[in-house]
């Protein structure tokens, strides 16, 4: 456990030591800002913030594989996992401590957002029981986003592979999936909303939580976590 | 030897030990996969849901969720509201909020329930095919089947008839007219033989006309039949025209040709039969009305924003101004902040009245007076007919799929008949009124003892019934009249209505501390307390109001085996009177003076709605003025809003208590408070103001530079 505290502390601070995240914090706020002043506050309309917690995930798809594409990456580049790998940590320490340094980072910045919900709580009766399940979905959504960026970037040494990878798997059970929701109807439409991220999470920017979709966050999450501790004992046999 | 060679080397070991890692990972994969698989299938089939909105927006009523989980029928729900590529904001708000509502009923019961959206703007491919679905369903292809046989008919039989007919005589025609001499007789004929190729023209137009609407993908049977219509007439008043003008050729032409005056003497012969048989099917065709199905496609055009429910036999279109009714029913263009959503309402009785074939009827006992539905006056030049005081209300209750009637006790014996008869009938007594002295007179006089039996002879045994029985001023205004049913709620149910007092609400007098004032409003009964009776259970905020009502009591001695229980009562509060001679009062009312207490006056508690149950009968007593009429219970009234002023109901708990106590009358208190209205807030700030610049700026800018900023500094420092 120390040591996954440990891990979990340098990979936070390497993230703030780096401008590239306080770039992508301030790409993600001028996006969600965007979001947020056209399609939610708006005079009349419905004193939650809906509209902008559904954009959110489309905009993560983006944004998070740039937080993660460097986690192992890097360290195989550097050459630095010879001494990560030489020091008495486990090979799932490494894994969740760059996960969880990740996560918290991912944290702050949907920390940032919090600031929408209060002024539109300024305006109007703001439906506190839909922003907390939102910012439940978001959470469960942004573990599994980063859970996939760092099984990719455990995969390879080369960053730019990493992004494109946890980007066009990410876009593909985003994105993809969901329009093909919409696409069919029938057994394999249930089935396509099983694999479809958004139609899970689509419950919790309503309001609603669901044991199922918490399972299936959860689990995915765990999944890909597993399997790049798998890969990187696999790269230290190999 | 060398293969052991071949073992021992450290060759052989690294691969040994590379196939063992790589099948210990790939074992444990697979495991980890299986695991993850197993675990979100069963939270699946076996998930949890909780709603943490605020406004419950998730969730459907219990009456709802009962009604979709013991469905025996597979219910289809589809959205055929539009979307385009640069879409107005309110569409997508209606669309999402349909679309929420949808899921809802089918996560209720996802093996009975099944959903669609269909875009009709762009999937013309999906709405051509599921317009074809529904008109397979039983009922339109039972409708469809007289329609096909008309046109069947015409294709097989009568097209051959009427082509024949015409060629043969045109033919005929042109022989004689070639052969003939004499000139008039050509011009005359000719004439009929031009007609006759007219008509031949218009046939094979028509012809190919039909053929298309029948053969096409989506057959359009109502269009066929008006077709067929069409052209049935026009040929029988051609033909009709062609005898007409025989006939008056053989009076003024008195020597013709032999083969012209044979032709004008065989025409009656020739074309009476087939002028019977057009006939007989133009009746026919046009005794089949209109077809059901080609109204329901017309409710499906490409931007109407339908939602349609249908099972393996009917379908029930839901129209958008149903779903959303502007909640100013004067404002032409309400944008989605002035429509409320009665979504789960209509969507539930759309499923009750294509699901639930059995009825209960609702019969309106009134005494003489107008119709409590139809127009109220009808024939009164210039001023229309206005639609009956319970005109409103049952339309509401057909939406819960009762079946609606009224009965004079005046005028008819008994309850009218209904077909198909009801698996059961609740009775709603209004007070009967009798006629002013000197008004309108009544054939039958005022409400007498024979009209009481009618009324508690048709309850029976076993009644089921809403007692409305308010207090009544008497003739002259001074004795007030007694309730005519106080001697039947007495003797069966121990229920006693105080006929002869009123509960008045006197106020503070302005200006002079400690004395009352009794004004108009002073006759509304109102802020009720409610009891845990499953009727009222549900009324929580919801404001009932009632006026010229009387106490009700209930006696400590009941007939053995009849419980009540109290629904609704007004707390004991200082100026709740319960007047007996209004006319001790009327004095000072009437000079704006203070009024006192008299002596004899009741204070309260009074109860105004009890709930009584004997055995198989059941009785709910409401005290009031026609407490559940639109103009009392669909009230509105103005509520100033973030986007101006919007209408609401201003007595929603009167609705409440009437429909809950029908339908716990028909012994169904699982669909008890079926559809819910839905409450959400809204942004409140003006478009155009210098606070809406800010906050966008600070969206836009602000606030992301702010964390640059910030990210900046700590990175600077520590870097230091």
């Amino acid at each position: 456990m120390r040591n996954i505290i440990t891990l979990t502390g340098r990979e936070l601070s390497s993230q703030f030591y780096s401008p590239i995240a306080y770039i992508v914090i301030a790409v993600f706020l001028v996006v969600s800002g965007i979001f947020f002043a056209t399609t939610t506050f708006l005079a009349g309309g419905p004193s939650n913030c809906r509209p902008l917690f559904q954009l959110l995930p489309i905009v993560m798809v983006f944004v998070l594989p740039m937080l993660t594409m460097r986690l192992m990456s890097e360290e195989f580049r550097n050459g630095t996992i010879e001494t990560l790998m030489t020091a008495p940590v486990r090979d799932i320490e490494v894994i969740v401590g760059k996960f969880l340094g990740s996560f918290i980072f991912f944290l702050l910045m949907l920390a940032a957002t919090l600031v929408y919900p209060f002024l539109v709580s300024f305006y109007g009766p703001l439906d506190i029981g839909l922003t907390f399940t939102s910012y439940v979905g978001l959470i469960l959504l942004g573990a599994l986003y980063i859970a996939v960026g760092l099984f990719f970037s455990t995969c390879t040494r080369n960053q730019v592979i990493a992004v494109l990878c946890s980007f066009v798997l990410l876009a593909i059970v985003t994105l993809l999936a969901d329009f093909l929701v919409r696409q069919i109807e029938g057994t394999p439409r249930v089935v396509m909303q099983q694999v479809s991220l958004l139609s899970h999470y689509h419950d919790f920017a309503r309001g609603l939580i669901d044991t199922n979709h918490t399972v299936f966050f959860l689990s995915s999450t765990g999944l890909f976590l597993f399997l790049a501790v798998k890969v990187l004992e696999f790269r230290r046999w190999r | 030897m060398a293969i052991d060679q071949d073992r021992n080397s450290p060759q052989s070991d690294f691969s040994g030990r590379h196939l063992a890692i790589g099948t210990n990972v790939v074992l444990s994969i697979v495991i980890a996969l299986t695991l993850v698989v197993v675990s979100q299938w069963v939270s699946f089939k076996r998930n949890t849901r909780v709603d943490l909105t605020s406004s419950r927006l998730n969730s459907l009523t219990t009456g709802t969720e009962y009604l979709v989980s013991d469905l025996d029928q597979k219910v289809r729900l589809a959205s055929l509201y539009f979307e385009t590529d640069i879409e107005d904001e309110d569409q997508a708000r209606y669309r999402e909020r349909m679309d929420d509502l949808l899921s809802l009923y089918q996560r209720t019961n996802p093996s009975m329930v099944e959903i669609r959206s269909i875009n009709p703007l762009q999937d013309h491919a999906k709405r051509d095919a599921f317009v074809d679905e529904l008109r397979g369903l039983k009922v339109f292809s039972e409708e469809t089947q007289p329609y096909e046989a008309l046109a069947e008919r015409f294709k097989n039989e009568l097209l051959g008839q009427i082509n024949e007919l015409l060629q043969g005589q045109s033919e005929k025609l042109a022989g004689i007219v070639e052969t003939t001499s004499d000139e008039t007789a050509k011009i005359d004929l000719g004439q009929i033989q031009m007609l006759l190729e007219d008509r031949e023209r218009a046939v094979a137009f028509a012809t190919e006309d039909v053929r298309a609407l029948v053969d096409g993908a989506s057959p359009q049977y109502g269009v066929v039949q008006q077709k067929l219509v069409q052209l049935y007439s026009g040929v029988v008043r051609d033909l009709n025209n062609i005898l007409s003008y025989c006939q008056q050729l053989r009076v003024q032409r008195t020597s013709m040709p032999e083969a012209v005056s044979d032709y004008v003497n065989s025409v009656d012969t020739a074309y009476r039969s087939l002028i019977a048989r057009l006939e007989g099917e133009t009746t026919n065709a046009r005794g089949l009305g209109g077809l059901e199905f080609d109204g329901l496609v017309r409710q499906l055009g490409p931007m109407s924003n339908a939602l349609v429910v249908y099972t393996d036999e009917q379908a029930k279109v839901v129209r958008f101004d149903e779903i959303w009714p502007a909640a100013d029913p004067r404002a032409v263009e309400a944008g989605f902040g002035q429509r409320i959503f009665r979504g789960e309402e209509k969507v539930t009785s759309a499923i009750l009245q294509l699901t639930v074939a059995e009825k209960t009827a609702v019969v309106f006992a009134r005494f003489g007076g107008q119709s409590l539905f139809a127009g109220g006056r009808p024939g009164m030049p210039g001023m229309g007919s206005r639609p009956g005081p319970y005109a409103k209300i049952k339309a509401m209750l057909e939406d819960a799929n009762f079946v609606v009637e009224e009965w004079d006790v005046a005028s008819m014996e008994t309850p009218p008949e209904l077909d198909p008869p009801p698996v059961r009938t609740i009775f709603v007594v209004l007070r009967p009124i009798n006629p002013p002295p000197g008004g309108q007179p009544q054939s039958q006089g005022g409400f007498n003892d024979l009209h009481r039996q009618r009324v508690v002879g048709a309850l029976g045994e076993h009644p089921r019934a809403i007692f409305v029985a308010g207090w009544l001023p008497g003739a002259f205004g001074d004795v007030p009249e007694p309730y005519p049913y106080d001697g039947y709620l007495a003797d069966d149910w121990g229920i006693h209505v105080a006929s002869d007092m009123v509960v008045l609400r006197a106020f503070p007098y302005p200006g002079k501390p400690g004395e009352m004032a009794i004004g108009q409003e002073s006759f509304v009964a109102g802020e009720f307390s409610r009891s845990d009776h499953a009727i009222v259970r549900g009324m929580v905020g919801k404001r009932g109001a009632t006026r010229l009502a009387c106490p009700i009591e209930i006696s400590g001695s009941r007939p053995e085996g009849v419980v009540v229980d109290k629904l609704l009562w007004m707390n004991a509060v200082e100026g709740l009177w319960g007047v007996r001679d209004f006319t001790k009062y009327e004095k000072n009312v009437r000079e704006g003076k203070p009024v006192s207490r008299q002596e004899g006056d009741a204070t309260g508690p009074f109860t105004v709605a009890v709930a009584g149950e004997a055995g198989d009968g059941k009785i709910v007593v409401v005290s009031g003025r026609a407490p559940f009429s639109d103009e009392w219970a669909l009230a509105r009234g103005g509520l100033l809003t973030s986007r101006g002023i919007t209408t609401v109901l201003r007595n929603p708990g009167n609705v409440h208590l009437f429909i809950n106590s029908l339908h716990w009358l028909n012994d169904r208190t699982e669909w008890l408070d079926v559809g819910k209205p839905v409450d959400i807030g809204t942004i409140a700030i003006d478009e155009r103001s210098g606070s809406m610049r800010v906050i966008k700026a600070f969206a836009y800018v602000g606030w992301p530079a702010t964390a640059l900023l910030a990210g900046g500094v700590v990175w600077w420092m520590r870097r230091r």
